[in-house]
């Protein structure tokens, strides 16, 4: 009997002995998977390489329209930041009247993208720094153009990057002109969606979200992304929004961990 | 030896493969490219070596993702052991609409596996996995699965022939 279904039962237990790797919380199981991560780091970069390189080549018109605009606003903004210095020296001076602490400026380490996790389920990318370089989990990770997401994981030499647009992934937000507060949360489709908006918020599709300073991990002000719909209805409590992200997460190749 | 050897570095290659897929045709055009090597393997050398293929799969995905770890091993593992079991009655040699038949259907119990690990283990919006993971995951696999299976039948005939 034994004999006849022994590889039948060997099959099984293999099944077995895998599903109960998932009630184990092993110590080793990150160390083992940043081994594995590490052996495939150079070749996952040196695929990655070339697609970069053809994606700016197709995108030259693109970002040379970018960079005409940009410049444009850089001028109108060295302007203004004339008439600001002044604004900013009496901040300072009034700040320090009222003993007023304020820490504008984070720590922060550059890290290089290794690679994006290719799967449905989750949004993850790999980046190039690790607990050597003073990185621990729950630190928010951001480029230029915003929020990109928070470390999930650490090894010695790098970290695995949960983006906003993981399902598992949640912040708290701030739409910035009705001041309107609510959880931001990632979704399959790509998105965030943004929930717990009280009944009746005067929220808008083009309304900015940025980062609230109830957010445990995140400094207030970052910017999240844009609403591009808004779903109220009379049966539901609160509102809730689509909120297409600022950042353009295929595109990145460096990030900002912010340390403090 | 040599089957072992040339099973685990198709893995990495398909693993590799997958990403920079995805860095081509971004998240809509996303096979699972794994998958496939695993059904394949279990057609051409049977259950052993697709077993093997399926934890090396598994083992790499399952690194790279921020879930639980052992998600992917053992949803790959049951898709190798079910594989077995549904070739006896869906797959005809020769017949490339039984093979994208039994592809279809491995694919689907393959997102169900990980569908009901999540709800065990963490939270999935049912509704969204199907429109968003199941759609996409399956028309992308179904098809690149006759062109791939040509080319591992064509490797496998040279290297083992």
């Amino acid at each position: 009997m034994f004999k006849a279904h022994r590889k039948n039962l060997i099959y099984l237990l293999i099944l077995l002995i895998t599903f109960f790797i998932l009630f184990a919380s092993i110590r080793a199981y990150p160390v083992f998977a940043f081994g594995v991560i590490k052996l495939s780091s150079l070749p996952i970069r040196i695929l990655s390489y070339p697609v970069h390189e053809i994606n700016k080549l197709l995108l030259y018109h693109r970002t040379f329209n970018e960079y005409k605009r940009l410049k444009e606003e850089t001028d109108v903004l060295k302007a203004r930041l004339v008439g600001l210095e002044e604004v900013i020296l009496e901040n300072a001076r009034l700040e320090k009247l009222l003993k007023f602490k304020r820490q504008l400026v984070y720590s922060s380490v550059v890290a290089n993208v290794i690679g994006r996790d290719p799967s449905y389920w989750n949004s993850t990318m790999i980046i190039d720094k690790g607990a050597g370089d003073g990185i621990r989990e729950g630190m928010p990770v951001v480029n230029a153009l915003g929020v990109v997401g928070k470390i999930a994981e650490v090894g010695k030499t790098k970290s695995k990057v949960i983006l906003l647009t993981d399902p598992q992934f949640s912040v708290a937000a701030l739409v910035q002109e009705p001041r309107e507060s609510g959880l931001v949360s990632g979704t399959l489709q790509g998105f965030c969606r943004m929930r717990y908006l009280r009944a009746g918020a005067p929220v808008k599709v083009g309304d900015q979200v940025i980062t609230s300073k109830l957010s445990l991990s995140f400094p207030e002000g970052l910017l999240i992304g844009e609403i591009i719909s808004v779903m109220e209805s009379a049966t539901t409590p609160s509102v809730e929004c689509l909120v297409r992200p600022s950042v353009a997460f295929s595109q990145i190749e460096e990030v900002l961990v912010i340390l403090n | 030896m040599r089957k072992i050897i040339f099973t685990a570095l198709l893995v990495y290659l398909f693993f590799l493969m997958e990403f920079f897929l995805f860095n081509m045709g971004g998240r809509w055009f996303m096979p699972n490219l794994l998958l496939l090597l695993v059904i394949y393997l279990n057609l051409a050398f049977g259950i052993r070596y697709s077993i093997f293929a399926a934890a090396l799969a598994g083992i790499f995905k399952d690194s790279f993702s921020t879930e639980i770890f052992g998600f992917n091993i053992f949803a790959f593992i049951l898709c190798a052991y079910l594989t077995t079991v549904l070739k006896r009655y869906l797959h005809y040699v020769a017949s490339r609409r039984s093979r994208l038949l039994l592809v279809f259907c491995v694919a689907a119990i393959h997102f169900t596996i990980l569908l009901c690990l999540r709800l065990m283990f963490s939270r999935a919006d049912v509704l969204h996995s199907v429109q968003f993971v199941l759609v996409p995951e399956i028309l992308t696999t179904l098809a690149i699965a006759s062109f791939t299976f040509n080319q591992l039948k064509k490797c496998v005939l040279r290297l083992f022939a």
